[in-house]
């Protein structure tokens, strides 16, 4: 299922096995997703287009394949750009359609360095290079220093800082870096301390909630954006302004969760005392490195005043680090490219799938003429909460964000809304180890149990849908924060 | 189901059983193999291979009929396919000559004087069982709550990101 | 200190212009004057005249030159002429060498008084030194009497006297007073020398009217060694002895060899003393500055000639006293140089006596330390096995309060009286269950509770539902441990106690006799401590029907240990040793050792059993030196023998000992002293 590879894939040792066997759920996957993609070929859908027949086929490949992940996530991303390409491009292997103007080829490759994705790989540099030079060990430590021995305020102080680090690097790194802190205190807590659990599930909730931040945060929100991007320039969403819609309830939320925490888990032990010892790495290449790093994030966060985009701020870091050889050939390969090519494999899908009308013909099975645009984002938001609990957040917002966004245009809904409202969704979803590789992580100490997890999950996640779709709107009115106009 | 196996290699039958019972804490996460002499041991590690498990630590007496652990060691040390196999000598009686041939030719990676202590025993094998998994395995999560949490925790934090 | 070379320097010159020669003719010059002269050689004529007038400037004196006749630009006889028209050279004493001199050329120079002597060319080295001597002890006494001590080391001193002779006959002749001094002297020779002294100091009161005499008490110092001289001392009575400082310390040179004039040297030489001059009793002496001397001499003859008899006789003495010493010296030095190749080998054998008693002292010692620690071990090896016990009974009755305690009970025991079931068999057991059980974990968990069957797993958890089932397991496997565990305590107890024991039979510390050995049960015991050495050997026991014997059980011990590691090492760890036991005749037991180990040669067989025989190469090397060396002293004080016997692949030490000691009592005396 889910699958939090180490630095090196090799698995020399697992001699006899070089190629996985499937599993029979993986099995499962591969003959369900093959029989449905050929089910638009035998069946006529009415009202639907030759050419959305061809896109649904590759649809629900696309929801089996990522549903039960019987190839990895970003194989089926490929799997998508390619078969759109052989299916309904102007290159198609398919006869032509007459009547449908097949889209070039090469739009479906350019998802693949879609200017979202080129903000990623700037996070992702920093992101790299805070691991590479220990910036987020020693950083998590220091920052822990006034929190004091209480373990309430530790465990506080545990969560902002996940949350803060989460927001420019990826959950999991962000959790594994934090329970590396917490995991030697865990040890000297007595297994009956509630504390443990506590402490140990803190800071994946707060990873996730952490990602919501910023559009660097996690996936998803990368999804979105690029989603949106493509769906008109006023709907464009600069760094910043994501960071205004999405930091105040993030935060209500994460205390929210403290509360809860500290709450359930009550500690036995007066004080703990983690590892708070640093030492930052003052060699020439890590200064070239802090410099880069501060510098992204202020630009990023000044958009507004220079105008340049994030996502080519984005390119900044990349571009620095290489050429100065503070990063090398070796930390350029070690880039996560298959959660580029995954977000890519959305985009990509987002595109057929409006292209060839699929989205307007699948909203129209359903009369949403009687909810009220509020209603709908909050549907949305919740089925993207639900679809994360069980599958991956990317796929989710993936699968979510094209017929989400194409249902708020035709119902004369604002599409970021819809967006936005699926990206935080898809994060707000937690309450199962498998919901995402942060819960993993933390269920691996052993110190916290599927039902701990389950119940903090769902209050979390359904206190957070309600205050995005109940509050947030009217305060981003009160802050004037403007989500463009609405064009059918 | 691929694990990761730890082998007890001893000829006495109670110090191999009071070691394989002190690693009754690793028993969840690893598979615990027995082995009374090289020849044996060799048997095993076919086994595993067969079952398509791992050898990740070999723990191996010094005095053993037939082939002498050192010279067992040097020799999965010599094969590509086992050097990568982490080795601990637990030993009372091995002179110098053996120590020291077992560190430079077999690549030893620990040396456990008997009678050892348990707690020395934990320590080593969950820090060479970390090395190994650190090395070898794709999914380290099994693993973190026997082994060194920390180390694989940073070890993921710097390498895996999938979301 | 100052340096004791005389400050007057002389030289030896020479010229040749062939290279060979003038390199033969100046090692043969310095072979010749040793330290006396400085000899020096240059290749041409004019640079000889150049060196003569640099040494000139320098002080020092050219007492001979020695000149080769045919050389380019100037002839040798020119040479010389050239050197004695001039007066710093005149005295020099002059040796042409000459091959084919014309005589008119000789003639030339010796008419003008430029030549002392003539060479052949080529010389040889007698006549070279004869004529060298001569010449230089001529210049010496002619013209620099007071630095011919300087000579003594290359001239006799007959040659001396000789010349001292020949120089004053020249001077009394120019005294006109040839005939008397000539009579006096042969005369003065007839007499001894206590008469010759007594005429000088008759002569010295005579033209001195009776100078001061002075009594000096023991201990006065009459000369300080390095002291500027400016008079003698003539020692009337009383003993003076000749001191010289070397490395801090007062070395005596003369004292019965002094004679009555002391001081007339350093005064001759003109410069510091020699010696330091002490008196040794009450001395009476006669205090003469250089003027008083010197106008004593003027005045009278007689007195210069008994002057020089005096001092040529002490001469003749310290000479004499100095040869003495240097045989003595030799003598000396021979008795030493034996005295220290003795000393060696006492040394060397003293090592070996003392690495043997090292050794036997150190099994001696290790045998008390390990009889003391066997025992202090008893007490806790006791104590766990009486407490394995208790855990055992207590177990019992705790195993009361279990509704399943008839089946657990069961299980215990079956774990406390399972046979050791090889891994390999555990393996098989563990995956036949699991072939049945579809659960290899399951399997083997129960493999190792000793449920090995399929019926008897269905048998006892069978029908029970999963929850139960597991709790059941839970306490099957805990029963199970707490037996094996107790199991694995008892029989570790039980050997380290036949460890102990073992230790304590065979490091017996005392030393008596012990009346009833049983030798099988010693050998026994090394076997068993030699423990995991004996991994890989292949132990053949042929224990004949032997008695008990009387020995001193540790010693024999020893025995066993040392063969045993002996046969263990020669066959590098592998290989068979074959043990037998049996009696030649009713009063000897014997034990042969064979092992298959390479063998020793047969000139070597004799002498392994030799402390001092190690060989580097072969199997000799294996540490055999001492430990047989042992094995053989103890059978001999048991009154037994050792014996080796080898040939590749089977070497035998044989042991044969005596049943009973009383007859042994002369032996082992013998063997002891």
């Amino acid at each position: 299922m889910l699958y939090v590879s180490a630095q090196s894939n090799s698995s020399s040792v697992l001699k006899g096995s070089p190629v996985r066997k499937l599993s029979p759920y993986e099995l499962g996957g591969l003959i369900l997703g093959l029989l449905l993609f050929c089910m638009p070929f035998v069946v006529t859908f009415p009202g639907l287009s030759p050419a959305g027949h061809r896109i649904f086929s590759i649809f629900l490949l696309a929801i089996v394949l990522w549903v039960t992940e019987a190839i990895p996530l970003f194989a089926t991303a490929a799997v998508i750009i390619f078969l759109e390409i052989l299916m309904i491009s102007d290159k198609s292997l398919l006869p032509q359609i007459s009547g449908f103007s097949a889209p070039k080829f090469s739009v479906f490759y350019n998802a693949l360095a879609h200017p979202v994705l080129m903000l990623f790989l700037g996070g992702f540099f920093l992101a790299d290079g805070a691991a590479k030079f220990q910036l987020d060990r020693n950083l998590a430590r220091v920052l822990l220093k006034p929190f004091g021995t209480s373990p309430k305020y530790i465990m506080l102080g545990l969560m902002l800082i996940t949350a803060m680090f989460s927001m420019f690097m990826s959950n999991t790194a962000t959790t594994a870096t934090m329970m590396a802190v917490i995991i030697p205190v865990l040890a000297t807590l007595p297994v009956q301390d509630r504390m443990r659990t506590g402490l140990a599930l803190c800071i994946p909730i707060a990873a996730n909630i952490g990602g919501i931040g910023t559009p660097v945060g996690t996936p998803p929100n990368a999804i979105a954006l690029g989603a949106l991007s493509k769906a008109g320039p006023q709907y464009s969403i600069s760094f910043v302004k994501w960071m205004v819609m999405a930091i105040p309830c993030m935060v209500v939320i994460l205390f929210f969760a403290w509360v809860l925490l500290t709450l359930m888990f009550r500690s036995g032990a007066k004080e703990i005392r983690p590892q708070i010892d640093s030492k930052f790495d003052k060699s020439l290449p890590a200064y070239v490195f802090y410099i880069t790093f501060a510098a992204t994030i202020l630009l990023w966060l000044t958009e507004p005043l220079h105008h340049v985009k994030s996502t080519i701020v984005g390119f900044l870091p990349v571009v620095v680090l290489l050429s100065t050889r503070v990063f090398t050939t070796k930390e350029l390969h070690a880039v996560q490219w298959h959660v580029l090519w995954l977000v890519a494999g959305g985009i990509a899908l987002g595109t057929g799938v409006s292209a060839s009308g699929l989205d307007a013909w699948m909203i129209g099975l359903i009369s949403w003429g009687d909810m009220s645009p509020a209603m709908i984002a909050a549907i949305l938001c919740l089925a993207a909460l639900m679809m994360g609990s069980v599958i991956s957040h990317s796929a989710t917002a993936n699968l979510l964000v094209p017929i989400g966004m194409t249902l708020a245009i035709s119902l004369q809904m604002n599409p970021v809304k819809a967006a936005v409202f699926i990206a935080i969704g898809s994060s707000l979803a937690m309450p199962l180890p498998i919901s995402t590789p942060p819960n993993a992580i933390a269920y691996s100490t052993g110190a916290v149990k599927t039902k701990d997890m389950a119940i903090t999950g769902v209050i979390i996640g359904v206190f957070g849908w309600a205050l995005f779709t109940l509050v947030a709107p009217h305060l981003w009115n009160l802050m004037g924060v403007h989500l463009g106009t609405v064009t059918p | 189901m691929n694990r990761v196996v730890i082998l007890c290699v001893e000829d006495e039958s109670e110090v191999r059983e009071a070691i394989v019972r002190d690693l009754d804490t690793f028993a969840e996460v690893f598979r615990i193999e027995e082995a009374e002499d090289a020849a044996d041991a060799k048997q095993v590690m076919a086994d595993c291979v067969k079952d398509g498990d791992a050898v990740g630590l070999v723990l191996c007496d010094h005095l053993l009929p037939g082939e002498k652990g050192v010279d067992f060691l040097v020799e999965l040390n010599e094969q590509p396919e086992t050097h990568s196999i982490r080795k601990v000598l637990v030993t009372g009686q091995a002179g110098l000559e053996d120590t020291i041939k077992a560190v430079n030719d077999a690549g030893l990676d620990h040396y456990i004087a008997k009678p050892w202590k348990i707690d020395e025993l934990h320590e080593v094998v969950k820090e060479q069982l970390t090395d190994f998994v650190l090395k070898t395995s794709a999914n380290l999560l099994p693993y973190v709550p026997v082994l060194d949490g920390t180390r694989l925790m940073e070890a993921i934090a710097h390498g895996g990101r999938t979301e | 200190m100052t340096e004791s070379r005389p400050i007057e320097r002389f030289a030896v010159l020479c010229v040749d212009d062939e290279t060979a020669d003038l390199a033969a003719l100046v090692r043969d010059l310095e072979t010749i004057c040793g330290d006396a002269l400085e000899v020096d050689g240059v290749g041409d004529p004019r640079e000889l005249l150049e060196r003569a007038e640099e040494l000139a400037n320098e002080g020092v004196r050219i007492a001979l030159v020695v000149v080769d006749h045919n050389m380019p630009g100037m002839s040798g006889t020119d040479l010389l002429i050239a050197l004695h028209e001039d007066s710093r050279w005149r005295s020099t004493h002059k040796i042409l060498l000459s091959g084919k001199t014309t005589v008119d050329d000789l003639n030339r120079a010796l008419n003008r008084g430029a030549l002392n002597g003539n060479l052949p060319k080529p010389w040889t080295y007698e006549q070279l030194r004869d004529a060298v001597r001569l010449l230089i002890t001529e210049y010496f006494v002619d013209h620099a009497p007071q630095s011919v001590s300087q000579l003594a080391d290359i001239v006799d001193v007959g040659q001396l006297a000789r010349a001292f002779a020949a120089s004053s006959q020249r001077q009394i002749t120019m005294q006109a007073d040839l005939d008397r001094l000539k009579r006096g002297f042969i005369q003065e020779l007839g007499l001894t020398d206590q008469q010759v002294e007594a005429a000088m100091i008759g002569e010295l009161d005579r033209t001195l009217s009776n100078p001061e005499r002075l009594r000096l008490p023991a201990g006065t110092v009459l000369l300080r060694e390095g002291q500027i001289v400016d008079g003698v001392w003539i020692v009337l009575s009383g003993n003076v002895q000749l001191l010289r400082e070397a490395a801090g310390r007062a070395l005596i040179s003369h004292e019965q060899t002094v004679g009555p004039i002391v001081g007339l040297m350093a005064l001759f030489s003109g410069h510091s003393a020699f010696f330091t001059c002490k008196a040794v009793s009450e001395i009476e002496v006669m205090r003469l500055s250089i003027q008083e001397l010197d106008e004593a001499l003027q005045k009278s003859p007689n007195l210069s000639q008994l002057f020089v008899t005096v001092l040529l006789r002490s001469l003749v003495r310290r000479n004499r006293r100095a040869v003495e010493l240097q045989t003595e010296v030799d003598k000396l030095n021979r008795t030493m140089a034996i005295e220290r190749d003795q000393l060696a080998m006492a040394v060397r054998e003293l090592k070996q006596a003392q690495a043997r008693l090292v050794e036997s002292e150190k099994m001696a010692t290790l045998g008390q330390l390990s009889a003391g620690v066997a025992h202090e071990l008893n007490n806790p090896v006791a104590a766990i096995r009486r407490a394995a016990d208790f855990l055992l009974q207590d177990i019992d009755k705790l195993a009361d309060q279990h509704p399943d305690r008839e089946m657990l009970r069961s299980r215990m025991q079956g774990a406390l009286n399972a046979k050791p079931v090889s891994t390999r068999k555990q393996r098989a057991q563990s995956a036949a269950l699991a072939e049945h059980l579809k659960d290899d974990r399951l399997a083997k968990r129960l493999v190792k509770m000793g449920i090995a069957d399929p019926g008897e797993f269905e048998l006892l958890l069978g029908s029970a539902p999963e929850k139960t089932q597991a709790e059941i397991l839970d306490s099957i496997e805990c029963y199970y441990q707490l037996g094996s565990s107790l199991k694995n305590i008892r029989a570790c107890a039980e050997r380290i106690a036949a460890l102990v024991n073992s230790l304590r039979s065979y490091a017996r510390g005392d030393r008596e006799m012990d009346s009833e050995v049983d030798l099988h049960q010693g050998i026994e015991d090394t076997l068993l401590l030699f423990g995991k050495s004996l991994q890989e050997v292949e132990i053949l026991r042929e224990y004949g029907d032997i008695p008990m014997i009387e020995c001193r059980s540790g010693e024999i011990n020893q025995i066993w240990t040392n063969l045993i590691s002996n046969a263990v090492q020669a066959m590098d760890g592998k290989g068979r040793i074959e043990i037998y036991t049996d009696q030649p005749d009713a009063e000897h037991v014997r034990v042969r050792i064979i092992d298959s180990g390479p063998g020793i040669a047969k000139d070597h067989l004799e002498r392994v059993f030799d402390i001092k025989f190690t060989t580097k190469e072969g199997r000799i090397e294996f540490g055999l030196g001492l430990g047989l060396a042992i094995c053989r002293q103890i059978a001999n004080r048991h009154g037994g023998s050792i014996l080796a016997d080898s040939e590749p692949g089977r070497t035998c030490f044989t042991l044969e000992l005596p049943v009973s000691q009383e007859n042994q009592s002369d032996q082992k005396g013998g063997a002891e002293s």
